[in-house]
């Protein structure tokens, strides 16, 4: 089954029977290994794409159900030489361990900032209610959210 | 994990939705947002050799004004669309809030709530709250629609009046009503629902309202005793006829035990839950 997909900026046409999942195209298909695949079942958020903005769970979802859709991933998330405020800030305040979880919640926080220029602790801690980490970074990934936002109040 | 090979259709119609169904049988699945079929596909728990998509059919994914006040919501709407819809905001508040924190954001962004009320999984939130309302559920099928009220459409768990063939077209819940839903929940699955709507007059019910308890039994529960109860008396947490209610709600309910909590323990929770309930009621009432 055909499907055309807006792939991180990039128009991309795919070609899948429907039974393949949106992670399996996006990793093996695209090589985009940023989606990661951990409980495989829509709750840890480590498989955390954005579809027309909004987050979703990568695992559960058909890749032909992206058709006409704008997808982003990771790597499309700013670049090694200019990251996003939410990279940034992730890194200055070291907000994880093992980093495998990371993908999803900037991702996730990517979301509501688009859509929240200065969201309250309440709001933040709501975006990522569906994102796990079981390194426990979750404080200092909430004081990287604030730092993200003062950071891109500045610049604007 | 993957999922096992099946044929997908995109019907563009309701009619044309329906035809498929009909032309493929039980062997084909109605497939909304997918978060429970897809999981329950991969995992091995549910089989389908068809699916038939009702993402492209743009009537179920509508959410309307219905004629008497209140607001009508296709079973296609996704919980992200239903929170921000204005309709359901001015008619139906608590059903907004409910749906804002239901599942993850992720599941909220694709989840539909008629697919939600299809599954009748006893620890969903929605049921509860749409049976407390007095909401109704519209059918169709290849031989025709039919409405049933919300908690004649829920017949046990994960068993509803569906019948082969059929889907939910939508959820219509009234306007005049207010309500509000209170949930224990830990980690994971919801312990225990408790759900009070009814028609304030003056700051009391002057009829009894509905009260509904969910998650802990199997099946979304009235209670009748605990809501003649709260017929005018003061809408708090505190009030001595509310407490009552309470007490009498916990002992109208059949909760089950499961190795997180017993049936006594449950009781308990809904002894503390529905004085919550109303008082939250109340507050969204004079807001």
């Amino acid at each position: 089954m055909k499907f055309t997909v807006t792939l991180n900026g990039e128009v991309v046409d795919g070609d899948v029977e429907p039974r393949v999942l949106l992670a399996a195209f996006l990793r093996e298909q695209r090589g985009l290994t940023g989606v990661k695949l951990s409980c495989e079942a829509g709750i840890c958020g480590a498989c955390t794409v954005l579809m027309d903005g909004l987050p979703v769970s990568s695992c559960s979802t058909l890749a032909v159900d992206s058709d006409r859709c704008a997808v982003t991933t990771i790597e499309g998330v700013g670049t090694p030489d200019d990251l996003h405020p939410l990279q940034q800030a992730f890194a200055s305040t070291v907000a994880f361990q093992c980093g495998f979880c990371t993908p999803g919640m900037i991702l996730a926080l990517k979301s509501l900032l688009d859509t929240t220029a200065e969201p309250s602790r309440e709001q933040v801690v709501e975006a990522l209610e569906g994102n796990l980490c079981r390194c426990g970074t979750y404080p200092a990934i909430v004081e990287a959210v604030a730092r993200a936002v003062a950071a891109m109040d500045s610049s604007s | 994990m993957i999922l096992p090979p099946f044929e997908l259709h995109r019907p563009n119609t309701l009619q044309e939705a329906l035809e498929v169904r009909a032309a493929f049988g039980p062997e084909a699945r109605w497939l909304g947002g997918g978060t429970q079929l897809l999981v329950a596909m991969k995992s091995g728990d549910l089989s389908a050799s068809q699916l038939v998509d009702l993402k492209r059919v743009a009537e179920l994914g509508q959410i309307t004004a219905s004629g008497d006040g209140g607001v009508r919501i296709g079973s296609g709407a996704t919980y992200h669309a239903i929170r921000r819809d204005r309709e359901v905001q001015a008619v139906c508040p608590p059903l907004a809030h409910l749906v804002s924190r239901i599942g993850n954001p992720r599941v909220r962004s694709v989840g539909t709530l008629g697919g939600n009320l299809a599954v009748a999984d006893p620890r969903f939130d929605p049921m509860t709250l749409v049976v407390a309302l007095g909401g109704d559920i519209g059918l169709a099928s290849a031989e025709g629609t039919r409405r049933v009220a919300a908690h004649d459409f829920v017949r046990g768990p994960f068993a509803t009046a569906l019948v082969d063939g059929e889907l939910v077209t939508d959820v219509s819940v009234p306007g005049a009503v207010a309500g509000a839903y209170v949930k224990f929940q830990v980690s994971g699955r919801v312990a225990l629902g408790v759900a009070v709507a009814g028609q304030v007059q003056e700051g009391a019910f002057s009829e009894p309202p509905r009260v509904v308890v969910g998650a802990a039994v199997m099946t979304p529960t009235l209670c009748p005793e605990a809501a003649a109860l709260l017929v005018e008396r003061p809408l708090l947490a505190g009030d001595p006829g509310v407490r009552r209610a309470a007490e009498a709600a916990a002992e109208e309910v059949d909760p089950y035990a499961d190795p997180f909590a017993s049936a006594a323990y449950k009781r308990r929770l809904v002894r503390a839950l529905l004085p919550r309930a109303v008082e939250r009621m109340a507050l969204q009432d004079a807001a």
